[in-house]
């Protein structure tokens, strides 16, 4: 029976295609809800709505969500930065040295990982006050704090990036006349800028959306997006929340497409 | 020989950890010789080439180009020019930037180093794939932006390690003697490590043969084949017989008859190494010949024919010897020559110039 | 003989020859950088939790009371307990739905593959407060599928879906699925394909091939992601505070509740040392349950 077997064979294949489809709906579905809520006219929340307008956006581009949304677009970007300098350093410590101590290096550069950063948050914010740096909380502590959070990031693609090059390309250049930071700059750096910007711009996404440091280290006048949006909250579901949210999203995928046009990093998304 | 060599070695030495990987290395290559340095896997022979190029420190020993001694010498400050086995070409950069690579690092003026690098290009026979990246190349034309990458930047010596092992036979062979133009060509000295020993017959002006570490023989193409000195380099290189010796009945400087562990009395040609308590013999199969028992006389050994083997321009024969030994003997196939089936009765002549005497160590 | 010798040849061209000060100048800029910022942070957290806490002070007195309190008081125990069932249920879960949708983006032949990749990855980028924010709207009283129910004509009043610990369980799982699919995706990836072609051609259907060599061999990217979803779902702040309101109470609200607004900072640290335990507990019994601890981090 051909057909029998053919029912046999797709509709196994069929209902998996179905099932993962319903989970990729599932992952969809409260962001589409979000932005679909946010060019809705209504002042309450209706879904879906019977008018679109785009007064939720005029409404967020306002001084109250421009500024938190300043302040964690530039701690984003300068704690990614220095994530960026520090977990590749490690990361070249880690695999180009054969040096005692190097797996309890590695262990300690990945450990923020292994912890949860509520307790990393509690534990700066109390570090700070104890030691008489109380002065530091606001941006230096949240710059300090996400940069700790996402030096695991930036370490893990740059390692996994330089185990992918082949040594005898870097001797290659040596036998050809590069000096050490020649070779550098021309071969591996090359060969590594995809891990480079994938865990720059790793750094970057976590730190934009961190909530779980930046509770205990945001100080009235420098708050975070995420923050704010949560302080908001407290007082209800405001349709103007959804047009700040996307605007948010907005702005990450910008920052993401620029790390992706300069460094190439799905390059190292999918290559590896 | 009164000039300087390009490359010398002084009694090189590489251990890793407990493991000697070099040993005591001394050799010379003079100025437009094809060197190789042949062996089987982990003999030794990249550690020896890798010391060259200044990736690895030697234990021990000297190394010198071009008469100046390199211990301390970072590889680019050496000027080698090494054709990895992978090639290694940079994957981020086209053809002509990875040949224009060493004349950049060297600060070479614009002009000349566009001319250079087309030149070079046009050697290797790839002009017109300047803008390609080497993954758009195939495996030979890689090879050659590797070769002429390496050549671009007229090194005191080129270093070729096992260049040719990614290629399949029939372009192997080809591209054997198409370096080997090219290098006459440009009269460069160019140390060589293979392990195929047809690859090292063909190509070289000397050869090294290594073996745990120590060059085992020196010598021309020629030497190594015909007057191996050590059992491993006859047995390494084409096929031999290798019979052990029981007893040296009588020895003179050139001529020794001995009795082998199989009871064959025979008269050999004493090589230049019989230090060693454990002597053999060393016959080519080629070299002996066979005969019909009827018109054999004094001086042939009786044996049978147990396998015969066709191998196309030559017939190889298992003849086991009546007192014991077995030999594989090579005859010239065709219409002209005798052929015997198995089981045929044969008289074997051994003739004391091709049988070769010879400690192992 | 010759063995020892292959092997020690052929890295013999890459051994790094560097200096202990190039060794120094590389890992000891960031090493010290988390030392100071994370690793002493970590250890006063200790000290101050066990520091008596008197009158809005703290004094400096070591006791146990602080976890004596938190580990007495029922009220306390069963946030712990809650804290942990929700993570538990949720690492379940994300597990459960991570592993379709690896298994499709490692075994498809589309050309789409890269899209949908970047589809999963792309939830991530929205960040936490966005995708529970979007929750909110779905599962409130008047909001999204209260509306369609009652359309529906299923419901006569509005069900009330937020405010409790089914919605933080929704809320969170869908946050986690990203590191999820990503874990699993991982060893999948790291497997041969050509083990389940093997047991195929000896016999098995497609079942057994599944459950007797895939999910073997995938076993560290499962506990990966259940340990990766455990730990996050444990510390997650913003989903239980956002979609729990006030009636759901877990270690992190704990935490940030007594540091901020009660002010007793040895509670919260205590309690911040119980959730770093609860986790690293986990972590050791995955850990132990039989695979290397490298698969997890």
């Amino acid at each position: 029976m051909p057909v029998q077997r053919m029912i046999e064979r797709t509709l196994p294949r069929a209902a998996f295609t179905l099932v993962v489809l319903a989970i990729y709906a599932f992952m969809f579905l409260p962001i589409a809800v979000v932005l679909v809520t946010s060019v809705g006219a209504s002042r309450y929340l209706e879904f879906p709505p019977r008018a679109l307008s785009l007064r939720w956006y005029q409404a967020a581009l306002v001084k109250d969500w421009i500024e938190p949304a300043w302040v964690s677009f530039n701690l984003a970007l300068m704690s990614a930065g220095i994530a960026t300098l520090l977990g590749s350093a490690g990361a070249f410590a880690i695999v180009r040295h054969r040096f005692r101590g190097r797996d309890a290096i590695a262990a300690l550069l990945h450990s923020p990982l292994a912890i949860p950063s509520i307790v990393a948050g509690v534990a700066i914010v109390q570090f700070f006050t104890v030691v008489g740096a109380k002065w530091l909380l606001g941006f230096p502590a949240l710059l300090l704090a996400h940069a700790m959070e996402t030096i695991p990031f930036v370490t893990r693609t740059v390692s996994v990036s330089l185990l992918g090059v082949d040594r005898t390309l870097e001797q290659a250049a040596m036998n050809l006349g590069a000096r050490r930071w020649q070779m550098l700059r021309y071969v591996t750096l090359p060969l590594i800028k995809p891990g480079l910007f994938a865990g720059a711009a790793f750094a970057f996404v976590v730190s934009f959306n961190n909530v779980n440091l930046s509770l205990f280290l945001v100080r009235p006048g420098v708050i975070t997006l995420p923050i704010r949006i949560m302080n908001f909250l407290e007082f209800g579901v405001a349709p103007v929340l959804a047009a700040v949210n996307i605007l948010s999203l907005a702005a990450v995928l910008v920052v993401v497409a620029v790390a992706e046009r300069v460094g190439g990093f799905t390059k190292f998304l999918y290559g590896q | 020989m009164a000039t300087i060599p390009d490359v010398e070695l002084r009694e090189v030495t590489k251990r890793f950890g407990p493991v000697e990987a070099v040993r005591d290395v001394s050799l010379q290559i003079s100025r437009g010789e094809f060197f190789t340095l042949l062996g089987p896997s982990g003999c030794g022979k990249s550690t020896t080439l890798n010391m060259i190029a200044g990736f690895v420190d030697p234990t021990g020993g000297l190394v010198f180009l071009r008469g100046e001694c390199v211990n301390y010498r970072a590889p680019f400050e050496r000027n080698t020019a090494m054709v990895f086995q992978n090639y290694a070409l940079f994957p981020h950069m086209t053809v002509w930037d990875n040949v224009a690579f060493g004349l950049r690092m060297r600060r070479v003026p614009a002009g000349e180093l566009r001319r250079r690098v087309d030149e070079a290009l046009e050697k290797v026979r790839l002009a017109g794939f300047e803008s390609r990246f080497p993954r758009q190349l195939s495996g030979g034309q890689q090879q050659r932006v590797a070769l002429a990458r390496a050549i671009v930047t007229r090194p005191a010596v080129l270093l070729l390690d096992e260049p040719l092992s990614n290629l399949d036979l029939k372009l192997r062979e080809a591209m054997r003697l198409e370096l080997k133009a090219l290098q006459r060509e440009l009269g460069v000295t160019t140390l060589y490590v293979t392990h195929d020993q047809s690859e090292a017959l063909v190509m070289s002006d000397r050869i090294a043969v290594m073996s745990h570490g120590r060059v085992e023989q020196l010598g021309t193409a020629l030497d190594i084949y015909e007057r191996p000195t050590t059992p491993f380099v006859a047995g390494f290189i084409g096929t031999t017989n290798l019979l052990k010796v029981r007893t040296v009945e009588t020895r003179t400087e050139h001529r020794a008859v001995v009795i082998t562990a199989g009871g064959l009395a025979l008269e050999a040609t004493v090589g230049s190494s019989v230090e060693g308590d454990r002597l053999m013999v060393a016959i080519r199969p080629e070299k002996i010949q066979l005969l019909s028992p009827a018109v054999a006389d004094q001086g042939f050994h009786n044996g049978v024919i147990v396998h015969t083997i066709y191998l196309g321009s030559t017939v190889r024969y298992i003849v086991a010897l009546d007192g014991g030994e077995e030999l594989t003997v090579d005859q010239v196939s065709g219409d002209s020559a005798v052929t015997w089936t198995k089981g045929d009765r044969v008289a074997v002549r051994l003739s004391p110039p091709h049988c070769l005497l010879m400690g192992d160590r | 003989m010759t063995g020892v010798r292959d092997a020690l040849a052929m890295p013999a061209a890459t051994v790094p020859r560097r200096s202990l000060a190039g060794y120094l100048l590389l890992a000891l800029p960031p090493a010290a950088y988390l030392v100071i910022i994370f690793i002493i942070p970590l250890a006063l957290l200790a000290v101050l939790s066990l520091l008596r806490h008197e009158a809005g002070l703290i004094v400096n007195q070591p006791t146990l009371e602080n976890y004596a309190q938190l580990l007495g008081d029922a009220y306390y125990v069963r946030v712990i307990y809650r804290t942990l069932g929700t993570s538990l249920v949720v690492a379940i879960f994300v597990t459960f739905l991570s592993y379709p949708v690896a298994y499709f983006l490692t075994r498809t032949r589309t050309t789409w593959k890269p899209v949908l990749v970047a589809l999963v990855l792309a939830p991530e980028l929205s960040g936490v407060v966005l995708r529970t924010y979007g929750w909110l709207v779905i599962l409130e009283p008047e909001g999204l599928l209260n509306t369609v129910l009652q359309r529906l004509g299923l419901l006569d009043a509005p069900l009330k879906l937020v405010h409790n610990y089914t919605a933080v369980t929704i809320g969170l799982t869908h946050v986690l699925l990203t590191f999820g699919v990503f874990t699993i995706m991982a060893s999948l990836q790291a497997m041969d394909p050509t083990l389940e072609l093997a047991a195929q051609n000896l016999g098995a259907n497609r079942v057994q091939t599944f459950l007797r060599v895939t999910l073997p061999l995938t076993l560290p990217g499962i506990l990966g992601s259940f340990f990766l979803a455990f730990a996050l779902a444990a510390g997650a702040y913003a989903t239980p505070a956002i979609l729990g309101g006030k009636t759901v109470e877990v270690m992190s609200t704990l935490i940030y509740t007594q540091l901020l607004y009660i002010l007793n900072w040895p509670l919260a640290s205590a309690a911040a040392v119980i959730l770093l335990l609860i986790v690293l507990t986990t972590l050791m019994l995955l850990g132990r349950f039989g695979h290397r601890r490298g698969a997890v981090l």
